[in-house]
């Protein structure tokens, strides 16, 4: 059976934030981009819509109430199901942080942007990931 | 009962007639004449009132002025206090604060237990002697004395470096002459504790206003490690600042070290200790003791500073925030002194503050220079808000479309540097976040050009920021 991606030919983009504005205004510029997309506004609804639909990227926030970006990383990389799902962080923190927490080694992790980023480099950056 | 009140100025009267000498009842029967009996009533109403007293003198009792009441009811033994004046005075001397008395001339008449406690035995001796070591009033009581005020309300350091609040006022004796009341409270700790709260007021206020005092590094970390001595009190520190990209550190404030010479290596052991409290992302604490056999690193730097600097404490504490290490606290203690475990958490808690301070300077100066870089770009660019007001434009752009100063363009709506055609754009950058086009763009005197615009949004951290421009040019422009 032909997923909606294989009929639409549009890729998916999940986008992961709790930030209400940023998720909308994100996820509206994806679309109108020709991108589908999924949203989820913590951790928990992440991993859950994750299991019915498996996206080409993730646009993940860093900081976010919940399950820590460590915890969600995890639970993706060792789900067989994702293995191809490539990741991007989205973040306010700093990429030492990051760094410090080991996020940027897993090789799912394809690029990191730090807020406040220009909407061109995201999508550039998505193009990037989904053309490869 | 005024017919009593005039009967008791008679009575005064006629005791200060005679003198410094005093008078026995006798005499004081004649010269107001009253029999013996109703005067000895009257008499030892006034005593009890505190306004004369006597001496027993052989068989004869010879009454004087009270020249002050309260000292007159504590000069009295025991046996010869009534039993109002004995639960007065005991009251007085159990007080939780200092009762003092002074006569005209700034002599001690009387300082209760919570005084002597602190002073010993004073009674006679100057007010401003005994408790300030000094030659003359620098309690302010003087303005009482002059009468220049009949109530005074001061706050000052005694001889020992307490901090005394004094209430004290003037009170007229019944010999026309005049006593000092003072009370006086040992207020050292209260306004420790309120000088302590001002200055984390002061060191939070500098920390909120770091970047827009423009502040340098320098001038903040000096600031900080001053008010931090005022709260904490300890004797010597420093902040190091920490570059990481050559993990060097460099020293941009210190205080308390003394002016002799040290071995040059003092520089090199303090750097050691932050160094190696950096490279274990840990905060370190040392207790000096000389019989030290641990040989890591950082305890062995230590050792050597405490020996120079005769130390009892070292803390090195991380300047961090967000996960970045922007340096490290050193804050030492000379022996026999150590921080009190809240003071500790205070210094630990303040850091990340101190972090945020310095990080802020460093995003200011490295947003200057970005502003430096697109200030030389030749490329015009501009920054409008979502709802298309310039707020950024750099010098090529102000050339571009022949304007001298940025006040002359900001503020204004993009559009107005364009034809009909760019109102579209902003519309365009809300829905897909980025736009490329060519545009018809109109300069101050009228004329126009093309441009090839790219344009971005910018997302924040809260959602969609602002709106950036580049122009590329055309071939030939």
């Amino acid at each position: 059976m032909e997923t909606e991606n294989e009929i639409t030919g549009k890729k998916t983009v999940m986008v992961v934030d709790d930030e209400q504005d940023v998720l909308l205004s994100v996820t509206q510029i994806l679309e109108a981009n020709n991108y589908r997309t999924i949203k989820a506004s913590d951790g928990y609804e992440c991993l859950e819509k994750l299991k019915e639909e498996i996206p080409e990227v993730i646009l993940l926030d860093i900081m976010m109430p919940g399950l820590t970006s460590r915890e969600i990383l995890e639970e993706i990389t060792k789900d067989g199901r994702l293995a191809k799902v490539k990741i991007i962080f989205i973040t306010a923190v700093h990429s030492l942080e990051a760094e410090e927490a080991g996020l940027l080694n897993a090789s799912q992790v394809v690029d990191y942007i730090e807020k406040p980023f220009s909407m061109k480099r995201l999508l550039d950056a998505i193009e990037k990931v989904v053309t490869e | 009962m005024k017919a009593d009140a005039d009967l008791f100025a008679k009575i005064i009267g006629a005791i200060q007639g005679f003198g410094e000498t005093g008078a026995t009842v006798d005499e004081i029967s004649k010269a107001v004449s009253l029999e013996r009996h109703t005067l000895s009533k009257y008499m030892n109403l006034l005593r009890a009132d505190g306004r004369v007293s006597y001496k027993q003198i052989g068989r004869a009792r010879v009454w004087f002025i009270s020249k002050s009441p309260l000292q007159h009811v504590f000069g009295l033994s025991e046996e010869d206090k009534t039993y109002t004046e004995k639960v007065f005075s005991r009251i007085l001397s159990d007080m939780p604060e200092g009762i003092l008395i002074l006569d005209f001339d700034y002599n001690i008449l009387f300082a209760n237990r919570y005084l002597t406690t602190l002073y010993g035995n004073c009674v006679g001796k100057k007010f401003y002697q005994t408790l300030f070591n000094s030659s003359q009033d620098v309690s302010g009581i003087s303005a009482l004395i002059e009468g220049v005020t009949e109530e005074l309300e001061s706050c000052v350091e005694d001889k020992e470096g307490r901090m005394l609040e004094i209430k004290a006022r003037r009170e007229k004796n019944p010999d026309s002459s005049f006593s000092i009341i003072a009370i006086i409270r040992d207020v050292t700790e209260k306004v420790l504790y309120e000088r302590q709260i001002k200055n984390l007021s002061e060191l939070q206020r500098l920390l909120g206003e770091s970047v827009n005092r423009s502040y340098t590094i320098d001038e903040l970390a000096s600031t900080i490690l001053k008010n931090l001595c005022d709260v904490i009190r300890f004797n010597m520190g420093d902040i190091l600042i920490y570059d990481p990209t050559s993990t060097s550190l460099s020293t941009c404030a210190t205080i308390g070290y003394p002016d002799e010479p040290v071995p040059l290596d003092v520089e090199e052991w303090k750097r050691k200790i932050a160094l190696v409290t950096i490279q274990r992302r840990a905060n370190f604490y040392f207790n000096f003791d000389h019989e030290n056999t641990n040989k890591d690193e950082i305890v062995q730097a230590a050792c050597r500073l405490a020996r120079i600097y005769d130390l009892q404490e070292i803390h090195s504490i991380l300047l961090k925030t967000k996960g970045e290490i922007h340096g490290v606290l050193l804050i030492l203690t000379r022996a026999g002194r150590s921080l009190s475990r809240e003071d500790r958490s205070l210094l630990e808690g303040l850091s990340e503050m101190i972090a945020g301070g310095i990080a802020k300077i460093k995003a200011e100066e490295e947003w200057k220079l970005k502003t430096n870089v697109l200030d030389i770009l030749a490329h015009p660019i501009f920054m409008i808000t979502m709802e298309g007001i310039l707020a950024y434009v750099n010098p090529a752009f102000l050339k571009m479309w022949g304007y001298d100063r940025e006040s002359e363009v900001l503020g204004r709506h993009y559009t107005k540097f364009w034809k009909e055609d760019a109102k579209d754009v902003i519309h365009a950058l809300r829905q897909r976040g980025k736009w490329e086009g060519e545009l018809l763009a109109v300069r101050r005197d009228g004329s126009e050009f093309n441009a090839r615009l790219s344009a971005s949004l910018i997302m924040g951290k809260k959602g969609p920021l602002q709106l950036i421009g580049i122009l590329e040019f055309d071939n030939g422009n």
